[in-house]
């Protein structure tokens, strides 16, 4: 009887599952690439966390050294500063000299270049939490102050970024799940309404609507299980030609395949909700209209 | 005992087109009934009340004294199981073939049989349909689908047979099977109730004959016994 029951749900469908087919195969890519960004961008927050920092530029002559040790002595009594780091004018020339034209040494003293350099102070933050904080503080001492200019680091953007993208992200997630089970719902509603006729006389004749939710699980698992597996390869050959390029392995230490491999737990409860769980239940409500 | 008991049954479809009017009915065990009446008269909707392919608007249908009402999904497709269908339009899968449209029936049914292929060529012959085996219903003609139809009911042997216009495309000697294979049903002491408005089936005088007009029971007279 299954093999029956199999032409029967085939014969006229097999055109909707391969659609199905190419549906979880994009989607399923997409959720992988999703994920792999999000990490990625997390494990690097990670490492760079403790060394977020804030530069504060004060343009001041050398004269207004004291000025200057006064602001850092106040800024060192701030709540949310661990560290602070003073480059004086001469420190910075120092490491850029070698960048600047040459026709300013033959017009200029050293000393008359340096006065046009201003001192840079590194503030680093108690905790990653305390970096928006600290900012704030700053941004008021800026706006009393003209002479001051505040500098975030590439990197500290990023980790503030990074550590704003958690909810945002499990928001996305979550709409992308309910639109994945919105797909599932409208998939198994339109092949009920498409093999109305065939499924109304199975029961008719005795047949239980349980034959019908397996054998349509069975299908569904199957075709999905095919999206699944092949839009995994190729999200992991991507990601780790992604990874090598972007130099990610280095830096994180693992590469996709291992970072794959490490979460086989995951992957494992991932596969048996996208694929068992989500359409057995839907399954089993989309047929709700064919019982007494 | 009563098999089947119709109470008060009405049945309106929307939006007010009333195709069963009061129905009060009594359905023995061993009985045999034909339903008869012009076109319209509401046969086909009494008897898709019968096998649950509808529900009544009001009014409760009993089997064996249970309300429909209370029977589970799960209850009624093991008393579809024991029954055999002859539908009016036929209801076969038309992409599967002949044999494999009786043998789903057959399996269904939960009934064992030592060789299946051969019992189901055993009916298949005595239709003259044995050579159309494995040709698919949609190629089959309206009157070779009804016959199987007709095969897949009674192949099962089953304790009810009920049958909606079993014989509306069928030649005479089709017909002259049907009526000897519902004869030796009913001296099985097997439940019949045949919808029909053939004279040729209606003059056999086979059993009580219950009239619908308009939806309505005018009468139930006992032909035969």
């Amino acid at each position: 009887m299954w093999s029956y029951l199999s032409r029967l749900e085939l014969k006229n469908s097999l055109i909707y599952y391969l659609f199905l087919l190419i549906f979880f195969f994009f989607w399923n890519f997409f959720s992988l690439f999703t994920i792999y960004l999000y990490t990625n961008f997390q494990k690097i927050a990670d490492i760079y966390k403790n060394r977020v920092y804030l530069n504060l530029i004060i343009y001041s002559q050398k004269s207004d050294n004291t000025t200057v040790t006064n602001l850092v002595n106040n800024l060192k009594q701030l709540l949310h500063v661990k560290k602070v780091e003073v480059f004086p004018p001469e420190k910075i020339f120092q490491k850029i000299k070698n960048s600047l034209p040459s026709e300013i040494f033959k017009n200029y003293k050293k000393n008359e270049i340096i006065n046009y350099f201003p001192y840079v102070v590194k503030i680093y933050p108690t905790s990653f939490k305390s970096y928006s904080l600290l900012k704030n503080q700053l941004q008021l001492l800026k706006s009393s102050n003209n002479k001051i200019d505040i500098y975030e680091a590439k990197i500290s953007k990023m980790v503030n970024f990074a550590f704003v993208l958690k909810p945002g992200f499990f928001c996305f997630f979550i709409i992308w799940i309910v639109f994945y089970i919105l797909f599932l719902l409208f998939f198994n509603y339109f092949l009920n309404s498409f093999l109305d006729k065939q499924i109304q006389i199975f029961i008719l004749l005795g047949g239980s609507l349980n034959n019908f939710k397996i054998i349509r699980l069975f299908f569904i698992s199957a075709f999905s299980s095919i999206a699944f597996i092949t839009s995994t390869i190729l999200f992991l050959y991507i990601a780790n030609n992604l990874s090598n390029i972007f130099n990610i392995t280095k830096l994180t230490q693992s590469s996709s395949y291992f970072l794959f491999s490490n979460n086989l737990f995951n992957i494992f409860i991932y596969y048996i909700l996208t694929i068992l769980v989500f359409p057995a239940i839907i399954i089993w409500f989309s047929y709700k209209k064919y019982e007494n | 005992m009563n098999l089947f008991s119709f109470q008060n049954v009405n049945k309106i479809y929307p939006p007010y087109f009333k195709a069963l009017i009061n129905i009060n009915l009594e359905i023995k065990e061993g009985d045999f009934i034909i339903l008869t009446g012009s076109t319209g008269a509401g046969k086909t909707t009494l008897l898709k009340l019968l096998y649950r392919e509808e529900k009544p608007t009001s009014g409760e249908i009993f089997y064996k004294n249970i309300s429909y009402s209370e029977l589970k999904t799960r209850q009624f497709n093991q008393l579809r199981q024991k029954w055999g269908i002859i539908f009016q339009d036929y209801k076969l899968f038309p992409d599967l073939s002949v044999y494999e449209n009786i043998k789903i029936s057959l399996i269904l049914s939960g009934k064992k049989f030592k060789n299946m292929k051969i019992f189901i060529y055993e009916y298949l012959e005595r239709f003259l349909l044995a050579h159309k085996a494995q040709k698919k219903i949609k190629e089959l003609s309206g009157g070779e689908q009804q016959k199987v139809g007709v095969i897949r009911a009674l192949i099962r042997d089953p304790e009810v047979l009920i049958a909606d216009e079993p014989t509306g495309n069928l030649d005479p000697d089709s017909i002259k099977e049907i009526l000897q294979i519902l004869k030796e049903f009913h001296n099985k002491g097997k439940t019949i109730i045949l919808a029909t408005h053939d004279p040729i089936i209606i003059n056999q005088k086979l059993g009580k004959l219950i009239r619908l007009k308009q939806g309505e029971l005018i009468n139930n007279v006992e032909l035969f016994e």
